[in-house]
């Protein structure tokens, strides 16, 4: 027995040593490439690129593979071997698995060359953290043709700490928010229009007295929107620059100053409003428990707060019609980092990757290819412009490709509404600039109060929104729990990094 | 003979162990787990700020004692009517039947609960309104959640624990019974003295085990039931679930660490506590 | 003759004994009812129409019969019947060596004469204590081990579970160390007198374990989760988490994506995936109750 002991205890030591030997050197090659990469990239500027030697890039995004992908990468990399000398390998992480192993696959070191990245991947966070490699010099050189489409303001927003690690594409999304609400139902209590927070409430309040097993809007656990919606009305900003944001500023200050939703001005008189719509039956009374997100396009609801997109989902899905109301004024375009693609730190063939990226994003046929599948296998273009999927089982559109959507190969869908083009149009040629957007929150040094505030805004703030509890006091108490949970920390650290951007952004 | 299990072990558990140093470290992913800068104590802040780190660990040691005592003492209570009473094809029916909860996974648990409890449509609230009864709000009496939680709890387990004890009483042998059956005892005299002194150990060892992750939550089934009820959160809000909501956007792969080695710290000590008071009552029954 | 026919031979029952039947019987029927009702909902839950189960709820009969959870899980009949396949391997693979090497170590460790038999426990109890978080052991398996796309990864994992090990020991214990060492005399090796003696004597033990590490392979899918990326290799249970979370998923990130949404019926797929899920495992269970019948007795083994 003794020798068997002691044999193990060998046997521990020196496989703790070769496990940890390995892995704290681990780092240091990814980090020696990075510099090498950088450099290289710049000698081979002066003379042609060298893709003699083929190169399989690494990609991973997000979604579920379709049946019929592997016969479109057979085309793609048909033409990609003439025209690079590059194949290209997608890996998908399933909708069930990307949470977890996303952070992974960017620990194992495992060589990638492209992965999807946006705001709610935690790009900023990631970047910081030194996940992706440092893209600003490339970009310039290796894609040339996309290059020249990204504007200043995309630029901006990739910037993190100086440095740019990931390039978006160019489709647009808007911050056009409000309900979206049944057609049928509107014309019943003969509402011409929904303009105003309170003529939302009429209509709500009419379906809860008429329409028995109907909500008149509803929530899922994940909260409501419809504190967002409300403050995005009366023109103030959400910190990260989305909904479900706990601190906000008012763009229109010259100084702007930064408060938590819960110290806002308004605050007591959007509660006390919640709690008499509550109260009016607007919504379930179990709403934070309900985790069905299909309650409108099932029927079982009657409106729903979201945006353009849920819109022209919900008419194509059902059978219904729906109108949607924007509440947000002005018009901004949202931040490009809602979805992007970025180079990962282990990647081998970075120069190759991004010659790639640039073929998808400025050629047609590769972009179609991608996004569509095969012209006639699996889709079809209408004389309107309109793209049809032949089965969408068997190949679903824009399946995870989201971080190079292309505004000028943007096809909009068969059923969708007829107006849509021309809001489309309406919200590019009147979207205004908001130089907000292209800073993000560093939670760094708060990072220990942040994520005590969220838990708070989680557990006081939802129901209360909500007009479960009662508005005066329920405010006072999560008042409260937000001070002791570090807000004004946190609130000190934010003014100082907003006090900062603006002063870099005169 | 027991190498093999030993190798296993450091293999698949020992030398990732390594990986503890996480809960120390400001992890950034160009640099890897242990290149990563040291951040001393800085990853456990967040879990204490504010008072909640003491009471979501005071909920966790709670629900695990109570589920523990009523689903073990329910497991022991079926096992001991199913391998005593009459009536073999009734026995066989019975512990098959309440194996089945065992496979209905908490995502459908939750859903269920939502369908009997929810306000407006739930069964319970039909159920009064049947019965002329003003309907309740189950979601925002948080004290209702701990029986409820309790109960699906031992519902859902003790089908599964009680092949443990059945196990036991099997390999209790035959001749003790025959022989207190000529003495002349009934059966409430032969479970309390030759079954109970014989399971001993199977009771003892399933406590100890128990005991010994009681600071870890069941993250499924009080995230499937609960959800994000902020409401309901003082009563039913364990350690898991509190890490998991506050690390939703960051994910903050040391500050998950860190809470996950308090964890384990603190069974280390319980666990060091109860083994040791087991091991001076009855040196056989300790676990180590 | 086994104890409890005995017992139904006396022709006078006992007082005690009518009434301990009147409270088995009336406490087993009413847990058995409240376990099966709920299962009952899942059935027809995955029969019901999803427009009616948003609408209406659950209920013990469907209310608009429907196929279609089961259309769309059917659709490719190969991709589950593989699946199936994978999982059935894994099980079987993973229960023989995870009960072969979990008997064989309580085995040791239940021996009284057994010096070490306290460190070893601790050591391997520390491991339920104590573990690197998933980062570090997907590092070392991915990296170190190369175990990407191996069906090592799945059965690894799983093979010891320090749980069953201990509650293996405390079975173990219970057999008289007067057995051993009259074997021991009569010239045994110890691995003989393990097969010979002690496996045959632990027979509700070693079904209890084995049932036990069985439903651990057949319901996991983290660990396919974390290793498997060939959908080839998905088993069973990763094949039907990944449709679910899909068809969620879709609903959930549709608005910050604009991907198009199909209508698919995510509340009654659920429950039809549990049922086809369960329904082999539950065939298993009756093969495993035979071994729980009361009265084993160890003269039998001994002569």
């Amino acid at each position: 027995m003794k020798r068997k002991l002691y044999s193990l205890l060998v046997s521990v030591l020196a496989a703790a040593l070769v496990f940890g030997g390995c892995g704290s050197q681990a780092g240091n090659p990814s980090g020696a490439s990075d510099t090498s990469a950088v450099s290289t990239a710049g000698s081979s500027a002066q003379s042609k690129i060298d893709t003699s030697k083929e190169a399989e890039i690494v990609m991973y995004i997000i979604g579920n593979q379709s049946p019929d992908f592997e016969n479109v990468m057979k085309e793609f990399n048909k033409k990609s071997l003439d025209d690079l000398n590059a194949t290209l390998q997608v890996n998908y992480l399933n909708w069930g698995e990307y949470k977890t192993k996303y952070p992974l696959i960017l620990s194992a070191g495992e060589p990638i060359d492209l992965i999807y990245t946006a705001t709610w991947m935690n790009y900023y966070y990631q970047a910081q953290k030194g996940a992706f490699k440092p893209i600003e010099d490339l970009l310039p050189l290796y894609c040339p043709e996309s290059y020249k489409t990204i504007t200043e303001e995309a630029m901006k927003q990739a910037t993190v700490n100086g440095h740019v690690y990931a390039v978006a594409g160019t489709k647009e999304s808007y911050n056009a928010y409000g309900p979206v609400v049944r057609k049928d139902l509107m014309d019943k209590y003969g509402m011409k229009s929904i303009d105003t927070f309170d003529q939302y409430g009429d209509f709500l309040k009419a379906v809860a007295k008429n329409e028995k097993g109907m909500d008149p809007t509803f929530f899922t656990s994940t909260g409501s929107e419809i504190d967002d919606i409300y403050m995005l009305s009366k023109g103030l900003y959400p910190l990260t620059g989305n909904s479900g944001s706990i601190y906000w500023i008012d763009p229109k200050q010259e100084q702007p100053k930064v408060f938590s939703k819960t110290d806002w001005d308004g605050m007591p008189e959007f509660l006390a409003k919640m709690k008499e719509w509550s109260d009016a039956g607007c919504w379930s009374k179990s709403a934070l428990a309900n985790k069905d997100t299909e309650k409108m396009n099932n029927g079982t609801a009657a409106s729903r707060i979201k945006n353009l997109e849920v819109w022209v989902s919900s008419n194509i899905d059902t059978k219904w019609d729906f109108n949607f109301y924007n509440f947000v004024e002005p018009i901004e375009i949202l931040s490009h980092m809602q979805d992007a693609m970025a180079v990962p730190t282990s990647s081998n063939n970075t120069e190759r990757a991004l010659m790639l990226l640039d073929k998808i994003k400025s050629d047609k046929t590769y972009y179609n290819l991608l996004n569509f599948g095969i012209e006639g296998v699996n889709y079809k273009i209408h004389e309107d412009n309109t793209i049809e999927s032949v089965d969408s089982t068997k190949f679903a559109f824009q399946n995870g490709f989201w971080g190079m959507q292309m505004r000028d190969f943007d096809l909009n869908k068969v059923g969708s509404p007829e107006t849509l083009p021309q809001i489309q149009k309406e919200y590019h040629d009147t979207a205004v600039p908001n130089k907000f957007r292209s800073y993000y929150m560093d939670t760094e040094k708060i990072k220990n109060e942040y994520a005590a505030v969220q838990n708070v805004m989680e557990q006081y703030f939802n129901p209360l929104e909500l007009g479960y509890v009662d508005p005066v006091k329920g405010l006072d108490t999560t008042q409260k729990q937000m001070k002791a949970a570090g807000n004004e920390k946190v609130l000190a650290e934010l003014q100082a990094q907003i006090d900062k951007f603006i002063a870099d952004n005169k | 003979m027991i190498a093999p299990a030993v190798l296993l072990t450091i293999i698949l558990s020992y030398i990732p162990m390594s990986g503890l140093v996480l809960a120390f470290k400001n992890f950034r992913y160009d640099l890897g787990v242990f290149g990563s800068p040291w951040a001393g104590f800085e990853n456990f802040k967040y879990f204490f700020l504010s008072g909640t780190g003491a009471r979501v660990t005071f909920n966790t040691i709670f629900y695990n004692l109570i589920n523990l005592i009523t689903s073990q003492f329910l497991s022991m209570l079926v096992a001991i009517f199913i391998t005593e009473i009459f009536g073999k094809t009734y026995k066989k029916i019975c512990q098959s039947l309440i194996f089945l909860p065992y496979f209905i996974s908490w995502v459908i648990v939750g859903t269920f609960i939502y369908n009997i409890f929810n306000y407006e449509t739930g069964t319970f609230n039909s159920i009064l309104k049947f019965f002329n009864m003003e309907p309740i709000n189950m979601y925002s009496i948080p004290s209702a959640w701990v029986w409820i939680i309790m109960i699906f709890n031992s519902w859902k387990w003790v089908g599964y624990n009680s092949i443990i004890y059945m196990a036991a009483i099997t390999n209790i042998d035959a001749e003790c019974y025959e022989a207190a059956d000529i003495d002349g005892a009934n059966i409430f005299q032969k479970i309390r003295s030759i079954t109970f002194p014989s399971i001993m150990p199977t009771i003892i060892v399933m406590l100890l085990l128990n005991v010994g992750r009681i600071l870890r939550g069941d993250f499924q089934m009080f995230y499937q039931i609960v959800g994000n009820n902020g409401q309901l959160y003082n009563t039913t809000d364990v350690i898991d679930t509190f890490v998991f909501r506050s690390l939703l956007t960051s994910s903050d792969m040391g500050m998950t660490a860190a809470v996950s080695f308090y964890q384990s710290v603190l069974c280390l000590v319980i666990i060091l506590a109860v083994n040791g008071i087991v091991k001076r009552v009855n040196k056989e029954y300790a676990l180590f | 003759m086994s104890y409890s026919t005995l017992v139904n031979n006396r022709i006078r029952m006992s007082k005690s004994t009518i009434i301990f039947n009147i409270i088995g019987y009336s406490i087993l029927s009413v847990l058995a009812l409240l376990c099966i009702f709920p299962f009952i909902m899942l059935l027809s839950g995955s029969f019901t129409a999803e427009q009616s189960i948003a609408q209406y709820g659950y209920g013990i009969i469907p209310r608009e019969f429907s196929t279609n959870a089961y259309d769309l899980l059917f659709k490719n009949p190969g991709e589950i019947v593989h699946a199936y396949g994978v999982t059935i391997f894994i099980t079987a693979a993973g229960t023989f060596f995870g009960l072969f090497v979990t008997s064989m170590t309580a085995y040791v460790l239940s021996r009284q004469d057994f010096k070490y038999r306290n460190g070893f426990s601790f050591f391997f109890y520390f491991t339920t204590l104590f573990n690197g978080g998933t980062l570090t052991i997907y590092i070392f398996f991915v990296k170190y081990l190369n175990l990407k796309d191996s069906y090592l990864a799945l059965i690894l994992p799983l093979l010891i579970n320090v749980f069953y090990l201990l509650i293996m020991r405390s079975f173990m214990t219970s057999i008289p160390s007067s057995i051993i060492e009259s074997a021991k005399i009569d010239g045994a090796g110890e691995f003989l007198i393990y097969v010979r003696l002690i496996l045959p004597l632990s027979k509700s033990g070693l079904t209890t374990i084995g049932l036990f590490i069985l439903l651990g392979y057949w319901n996991d899918w983290y660990n396919a989760m974390l290793y498997i990326s060939d959908y080839k290799m998905y088993p069973l249970q990763y094949m039907l988490y990944n449709m679910l979370s899909a068809t969620e998923a879709i609903s959930r990130i549709s608005s910050s994506s604009g991907i198009e949404i199909s209508n698919m019926p995510a509340q009654s797929l659920k429950m039809a995936m549990a049922v086809i899920a369960t329904g082999p495992v539950l065939l298993v269970y009756p093969f495993v109750q035979k071994y729980f019948v009361k009265g084993i007795t160890i003269g039998a083994v001994k002569g």
